[in-house]
């Protein structure tokens, strides 16, 4: 170990900490220990801008866009009061069916922003029954980290790993679909058992709920049904995109040029207002940061490390990382910790070859997705959703949260460990 | 500069036999068009005047009328003063001195400051009654020696400096009485110190009645039966104005010119905002004072 290696990897576990903390923007700590490493001469500036996985970046944009565009039709909200309509207010089912449309909306968005549409309108619902949101507000957060988990752009994980992994859109569905779908209902079983006590209201309080006109949410039905064929044009692009030879940020970007050029596309700027530019930047600097890992020899170290400890057995080493990254996500940020990951992973599979080591990419996927539910913090889903809730007077301690959060997550570990290890 | 030599003395009509506000206003723009030659027609210029008279806000409580007019193309600042024998009565006020003034179309700062000096210096009672008991045109030309008026309109000459205050321990009851007593839609927080630490504004009461995730949501048109101010009328007596007051994040120093603060008004899109000097709140300038002050003055 020579003095650069160890100023590198004092960086990037200062980094770490830091970003775990949050007491300072974890954008800012990522960009600031980057271009550190630059600096220091730990990776030249053109090793590290190339150390970017554009496509994950360009993937991100263009969802952004999209959905940035399409949430301000009111669709969003349209469903969720049509869904609790749809049961006449009873409150355990618009329990259970405000975590399907959850899980369903993540799969589609990213998690933060499913748990930011939904959570406004799960709290009104509750208020307007006379319940305490809390339950609504936890379950819907659980169920979105979930669902999330299901698809390739479900999560930022998956987009990442993904990429990585060159494992498309269909791979997710077809490897995590199933496991997702179990845990879901799994979920689903338990949010009912903890909760159908609590949840009783009187007719004249479900009549208030039939009074809302979901139509009325619809401002510009135009602008929604132009929405609603890009949507759909991009997911049959996500569906298709290996065997038309895209990558999904391709099909990303061009569903968000065209929802653009459709919606009037003069005034531009305001799209990209939509874009979390803090978020893609955070994503950059830590490319850079794990990319100087790499030439460090750091992530070789830890691989070869990793691969004595198993033997190079994969379903050992599946298992290993299913719960490391469970118990890693729900403490620290799952989006670092999986950067962190997949130049090891990628390095392992130049030891035991790419094709075989699939089921440790599927378990790094489940480990740090499901993970993110252990706690409070272990995902900007739950951290969302308690926020607006607190923010209206529902404040829900990190007890409160972890104490269904980290119970349920133990269940979906299990679950799919069990999976990976009958499957592949 | 001085007031009085912007005032040519000639123009200066003293016990003047006038017995209507429209005598008052003949007799004056008589002695201008004796000693100028203008391209104006008289009767345009009464026109001019009584239109403008016809918006209000020409004649003030202390007994001070101020007819005058901005006239296309009128190239020059005339100010005639008239004093009647006896006072005349004009809604209801008994009113002891004429100011008619006239000048271009274009906004002049010198003219908005020389109709803020009349009308601060009528305020003066003491002064006011000398003034206008000189016996000739030479003795008011003296006394209007001793006002100066600054050429450039400031802050300080629009604001008003008799507002309401609120403490930060009322309660969100007294603060909507005080909103609705003094007609006002901004007040500023003034601790028992007499500090200026704050302020509120009605967005942020009424802002109370709607619960945040009613915000965030953004749309509500599909509510129909959303009772918006049941958390306000619940709590109105339990939540302090230290709760809803906001730090002032942009205020005027009275120094500060007409444009500065028609800038900051129509930027944040405030309609008032605190002046403030040393630290201290001297008055509060209201964007109606833009227009009453200076667009239709």
């Amino acid at each position: 170990m020579n003095v650069l290696m160890i100023a590198g990897i004092g960086i990037f576990i200062t980094c770490f900490i830091l970003i775990t903390l949050e007491k300072i923007n974890k954008t800012i700590i990522a960009l600031l220990g980057a271009v550190l490493f630059i600096i220091l001469g730990i990776i030249d500036q053109d090793t590290a801008f190339a150390e970017i996985d554009w496509n994950v970046i360009f993937l991100l944009i263009g969802m952004m866009v999209i959905v940035g565009i399409t949430k301000n039709t009111g669709i969003f909200q349209y469903a969720a009061i049509k869904t609790a309509k749809a049961v006449k207010g009873e409150p355990i089912k618009i329990l259970l069916l405000f975590a399907v449309l959850s899980a369903v909306f993540s799969a589609i968005l990213d998690n933060v922003t499913t748990v930011m549409i939904l959570t406004p309108v799960i709290i009104l619902v509750a208020v307007e029954l006379g319940l305490s949101p809390i339950p609504f507000v936890i379950s819907s957060a659980i169920a979105s980290n979930i669902g999330g988990t299901a698809t390739l752009i479900g999560d930022p994980p998956n987009i990442m790993i993904g990429s990585a992994a060159g494992l498309g859109f269909m791979d997710f569905i077809i490897y995590l679909g199933p496991i997702v779908l179990i845990n879901f209902i799994i979920v689903c079983f338990i949010i009912y058992l903890l909760f159908r006590k609590k949840l009783k209201v009187s007719i004249e309080r479900r009549a208030r709920i039939m009074e809302f006109d979901e139509k009325l949410s619809i401002k510009d039905p135009a602008l929604l049904v132009k929405c609603l064929i890009v949507l759909a044009l991009v997911i049959i692009g996500f569906l298709i995109h290996d065997k038309i030879g895209l990558k999904p940020a391709t099909i990303a970007l061009f569903g968000a040029a065209l929802l653009m050029l459709l919606s009037g596309g003069e005034e531009v700027d305001k799209f990209f207002h939509e874009v979390e530019w803090g978020t893609i930047f955070f994503f950059i600097g830590l490319f850079i940061l794990v990319g100087g890992l790499v030439e460090l020899g750091v992530i070789e170290f830890l691989s070869i490390s990793l691969l004595n400890l198993t033997k190079g057995d994969i379903a050992l080493s599946s298992q290993l990382i299913i719960w490391l990254s469970g118990v890693m996500s729900a403490i620290v940020d799952n989006i670092p910790y999986v950067a962190t990951m997949i130049p090891m992973v990628e390095h392992m599979g130049e030891t035991l070859g790419s094709e075989a080591i699939q089921p440790i990419w599927w378990s790094l996927a489940l480990g740090s997705c499901f993970g993110g539910n252990g706690t409070l913090i272990g995902a900007s889903a739950n951290v969302v959703g308690a926020g607006i809730a607190g923010k209206n007077g529902y404040k829900i301690s990190f007890l409160e949260f972890t104490k269904y959060s980290a119970f349920i997550t133990v269940i979906t570990l299990i679950v799919s460990s069990i999976y990976v290890y009958f499957r592949f | 500069m001085k007031l009085s030599s912007l005032i040519e003395k000639d123009f200066i009509l003293v016990n003047q036999n006038v017995t209507t506000r429209e005598e008052a206003i003949e007799v004056s723009l008589n002695a201008l068009f004796d000693k100028k030659r203008l391209s104006i027609d008289k009767k345009r210029l009464i026109s001019e005047i009584n239109q403008r008279d016809e918006l209000g806000g020409t004649v003030f409580p202390t007994g001070l009328a101020i007819p005058h007019a901005r006239v296309k193309d009128y190239g020059d600042l005339s100010i005639m003063i008239c004093i009647p024998e006896k006072p005349i009565v004009i809604n209801d006020i008994e009113v002891r001195c004429f100011v008619i003034m006239l000048t271009s179309t274009a906004v002049s700062n010198l003219y908005l400051q020389v109709l803020a000096s009349f009308t601060k210096l009528s305020m003066d009672e003491e002064y006011f009654s000398r003034l206008i008991a000189a016996k000739n045109a030479e003795l008011i030309s003296k006394q209007l020696a001793e006002i100066y008026v600054k050429k450039d309109l400031t802050v300080e000459d629009l604001m008003s400096t008799d507002f309401g205050t609120v403490s930060p321990e009322s309660n969100l009851k007294e603060l909507t009485d005080l909103f609705y007593l003094k007609k006002t839609s901004y007040l500023p927080v003034i601790d028992s110190d007499n500090r200026f630490i704050g302020e509120v504004r009605i967005n942020d009461l009424i802002s109370i009645g709607i619960p945040n995730y009613a915000v965030m949501i953004g749309n509500l048109s599909f509510l129909n039966s959303f009772e918006p101010f049941e958390k306000l009328m619940l709590e109105e007596e339990n939540i302090l104005v230290s709760d809803i007051m906001k730090k002032s994040q942009v205020s005027l120093r009275p120094e500060a010119s007409v444009v500065e603060a028609a800038l900051e008004l129509t930027q944040g899109n405030y309609r008032h905002l605190p002046v403030v000097k040393d630290g201290n709140l001297v008055g509060i300038l209201n964007i109606m004072d833009i227009l009453v002050k200076v667009l239709r003055r």
